[in-house]
């Protein structure tokens, strides 16, 4: 068990996907204007990324190794849709929001990355708990990113006024998600490696 | 090994294809609610969406409460935003106030030409409670009356054009739908032309001119007569001094023989306002100690054709010439 | 590191007494003059913003020196006080003084010191600060006081951007301006941008003193001047003159205190020429053509960016080496 707990832990934060691996950098930065579209996107992600771990483990024995990688596309890519369809029915303002950031998860490197680089090597109980790892690794590490654009560029929180008016724009437009990115990173680097 | 990926495949098509049949439904459900919780926020209450038509590049939605109509909400499209389009749904009284704008969708930026979501920010603020046909719909800077969002002028001035692109629609529609059946206005004065419409407590009013001189305007009204189905519409052509010079019927379906027989030329209905000066005339019949002679046995028909009229004159009261 | 600094340029090397505080000290010198324009157009209110902004950035740099890098401290060397004042003058002269905190903790601490400090930054600290400012705080950073009998308070360039997108004749807007006014400080922007002859006092300065060399400024507007020159020879009602450009806005400022910064323009001449010219295109591209109706210090920034591209590829040839034949 101990060794399982490690492959989640892992996940957030020896291998955060996003402060460590600096993966999937595309909606890391362009979905996090808010707490509540990073968490989204976090959370639509690891969906996809726990569901693809374990049918990739459950396959792996059986698909061929020549045509792993357009298996893994196959089964990753169904469990986009199916979260885009789910998405659209029942938080359509969310799924406006993050508008095509959903279908892109396809390509999200991490999802493709654990699929090739755990899921086809260990068992389904690993694997889930590998997705279930990196995918709130990287929840947490997009709604951190959206929290500090929100509190500074909306001066919200969750959508919830903390002051009135408005803070300084640059914090949700593009920009502002490299500067947090950037210093957010400098701080988890700070706090990881003062532990090791 | 080609086999195995066909196979994997097919599953997941399969699953894919199970999900988007459960999801289906909701999904219509949650867009259909959309669309109608944006009308609800753009009009006044109402219980039944009644018309759905496309005009112009818009779409504009006729609303009903009980058995009234309440006004028109109109899709509307700006493809000159500073990001991209800007799509909002405006709301019509009956009477040509804009009631509220929803902003459906736009992409402006964050803080600035985005505000244009937020409550009560200045743009919606500039237009609800105004009269369409009564503003300038240009934004302060340009001239017009519309207060912009600060340091977002490309974003207001898109915006602007919406609504005003939204109130074309709506002119058109009325023109279309209303009494005017198509009707054309520039007969009563040959070499005539329409120089201006506008809609003035829901009826369309055309103002003609010929040679830069005004004429004076055409306004079209409808009355309840004798059918149930199709009220007795007008066309009345006032001069410039309230004066009816003449009154055109637009489409009725009376009895031929009786009621029917406002369309005549000499007809008694035409023959007691016309020539006449609509501020003296007394608009009941005859036989309750008005102007109008009725038409023999045909009283309900003659009653909705000398409501029309006085209809006109009320609205052409609000006409500014 | 005391204030001996390192100054790299190619062989032979004579050794001088210009070190950097010297340089910074000139640069201060230089300035001068439009500060006291600033002054005269604004009133008493420039000073404070100028002396806050020094002070903010001074204190940032010993705060983020002393707290965070360890390092003894670089306040010696005044790059920070020319820091503060280049940035006090890319605002407008009402700003809250909040902003003004928030542009030097963003100039010092981001631009400079996550870098490693000065030497080492990619990016004109003041500019970076600016530009931040003005996309976080467009309201505040687009809304300039009226300088004394200025005739509005929009400034020249986005006045004139205004018109002539809504199909006004230049003729008809250059009523509106006086080129000798603006080049006396008689116009509408940021504090330290609005006279022509202040800010070219300070060249004279800084050309005598040998603290630049006449390069990157003269490549700039040089650049700028044709630019504007083809475009206003092919339509003279649609595009404003050279000479309307070249006072405008922040192109004597830019071309002459912001884009001639040591630490993050090129090494050898040809390099500046090239980096220079880029900005001059760069500026009137976004002037003419972009959304905002000054693009200098976007221009400055961009071409900082390919500052060690450009060193790269024209790295000076080595005191005696022979060009090897192909």
């Amino acid at each position: 068990m101990g060794k399982n707990l490690k492959f989640f832990t892992d996940g957030i934060l020896k291998n955060n996907p996003t402060f460590v691996l600096v993966l999937g950098m595309c909606p890391t930065l362009a979905t996090t204007t808010s707490a509540f579209n990073g968490m989204g996107m976090g959370v639509a992600t690891m969906f996809v990324l726990v569901m693809s771990n374990i049918v990739i483990s459950l396959l792996k024995s059986v698909i061929p190794d020549k045509v792993r990688i357009p298996a893994f596309i196959v089964v990753i890519s169904s469990f986009v849709t199916v979260v885009q369809l789910l998405m659209q029915a029942y938080v359509q303002d969310l799924y406006n929001t993050l508008g095509v950031f959903i279908p892109l998860i396809v390509v999200n490197c991490i999802i493709l990355g654990r699929a090739e680089a755990f899921a086809s090597k260990h068992n389904v109980w690993e694997s889930a708990l590998d997705g279930l790892g990196i995918g709130l690794g990287f929840t947490l590490a997009l709604t951190l990113i959206g929290i500090v654009r929100e509190i500074l560029g909306s001066g919200s929180i969750f959508g919830l006024d903390i002051w009135q008016g408005d803070g300084a724009l640059v914090f949700i437009l593009s920009p502002g998600a490299f500067f947090v990115l950037g210093y957010l990173m400098i701080v988890f680097r700070k706090l990881t490696t003062k532990k090791a | 090994m080609v086999l195995m990926l066909f196979v994997i495949a097919l599953v997941c098509s399969g699953a894919v294809a199970v999900v988007y049949s459960l999801t289906k439904e909701p999904i219509a459900l949650a867009q259909q609610n959309k669309a109608v919780e944006a009308l609800r926020k753009a009009l006044p209450e109402f219980d039944t969406i009644i018309d759905t038509v496309e005009m112009k590049d818009c779409v504009i939605y006729e609303v009903l409460k009980g058995e009234e109509s309440v006004g028109y909400a109109v899709k509307t499209t700006s493809p000159n935003g500073f990001n991209g389009n800007i799509e909002l749904m405006v709301g019509f009284r009956l009477d040509g106030t804009i009631h509220n704008i929803e902003v459906l969708a736009q992409a402006e930026t964050p803080g600035l030409g985005a505000n244009m979501s937020s409550a009560d920010n200045a743009l919606q603020k500039s237009f609800v409670g105004k009269k369409a046909s009564k503003m300038d719909m240009r934004v302060k800077k340009d001239g017009g009356e519309v207060d912009a969002l600060t340091a977002a002028t490309i974003s207001s001035r898109a915006y602007s054009e919406a609504v005003g692109f939204a109130y074309e629609a709506v002119k058109q529609y009325e023109s279309e739908n209303t009494e005017q059946r198509g009707f054309d206005s520039t007969r009563f004065v040959e070499g005539s032309g329409v120089v201006a419409n506008d809609i003035v407590d829901g009826h369309l009013v055309e103002i003609l001119g010929k040679d830069d001189v005004t004429l004076g305007c055409v306004i079209y009204t409808s009355a309840q007569g004798y059918s149930r189905a199709v009220p007795v519409s007008l066309a009345v052509f006032f001069d410039t001094k309230a004066t009816i010079v003449d009154v055109a019927v637009v489409e009725q379906q009376e009895t031929p023989s009786l009621g029917g027989k406002m369309t005549e030329e000499d007809g008694v209905l035409l023959q007691s306002v016309k020539g006449k000066d609509a501020s003296r005339l007394n608009f009941a019949l005859r036989n309750s100690g008005g102007d109008i002679d009725a038409i023999t046995s045909a009283t309900i028909s003659s009653r909705a054709y000398a409501q029309a009229v006085e209809k006109a004159y009320e609205t052409y009261k609000k006409v500014n010439l | 590191m005391s204030s001996q600094k390192l100054v790299i340029s190619p062989a032979p090397h004579t050794h001088g007494s210009n070190d950097t505080t010297r340089m910074m000290g000139d640069v201060l010198i230089a300035l001068l003059p439009a500060l006291v324009v600033a002054v005269l157009a604004y009133g008493f209110r420039a000073f404070v913003v100028t002396a806050f902004s020094v002070v903010c950035c001074v204190l940032v740099e010993w705060m983020v020196q002393k707290f965070m890098l360890k390092g003894p401290s670089t306040l010696g060397n005044l790059s920070a006080v020319v820091t503060g004042v280049l940035l006090a003058f890319n605002l407008p002269a009402d700003i809250n003084l909040g902003l003004v905190a928030i542009g030097a903790v963003v100039a010092i601490g981001i631009a400079k010191m996550t870098f490693g400090g000065l030497g080492k930054n990619p990016f004109n600290p003041a500019l970076v600060a600016r530009v931040f400012l003005l996309i976080a705080f467009p309201v505040a950073m687009t809304s300039f006081p009226e300088a004394a009998n200025a005739v509005t308070g929009a400034t020249p360039l986005s006045m004139a951007k205004e018109a002539l997108a809504a199909g006004e004749p230049v003729s008809s807007v250059m009523q509106r301006v006086s080129l000798v006014d603006m080049s006396l400080g008689i116009q509408s922007g940021s504090m330290g941008e609005i006279s022509v002859v202040a800010l070219l006092l300070g060249f004279v300065w800084l050309l005598v003193r040998r603290v630049i060399s006449w390069h990157i400024p003269v490549c700039v507007l040089g650049t700028m001047a044709i630019f504007a020159g083809i475009t206003w020879a092919i339509s003279p009602e649609e595009y404003m003159s050279p000479l309307f450009h070249l006072c405008s806005g922040g192109a004597m400022l830019g071309a002459i205190f912001m884009a001639t910064d040591y630490v993050t323009s090129p090494m050898t001449k040809k390099g500046m020429v090239l980096y220079a010219v880029g900005i001059g295109a760069i500026t009137m591209l976004i002037r003419l053509l972009g959304a905002y109706p000054e693009g200098m210090s976007f221009a400055i920034l961009i071409m900082n960016a390919l500052v060690p591209l450009i060193d790269k590829y024209m790295r000076p040839r080595r005191f005696g080496a022979v060009r090897s034949k192909k």
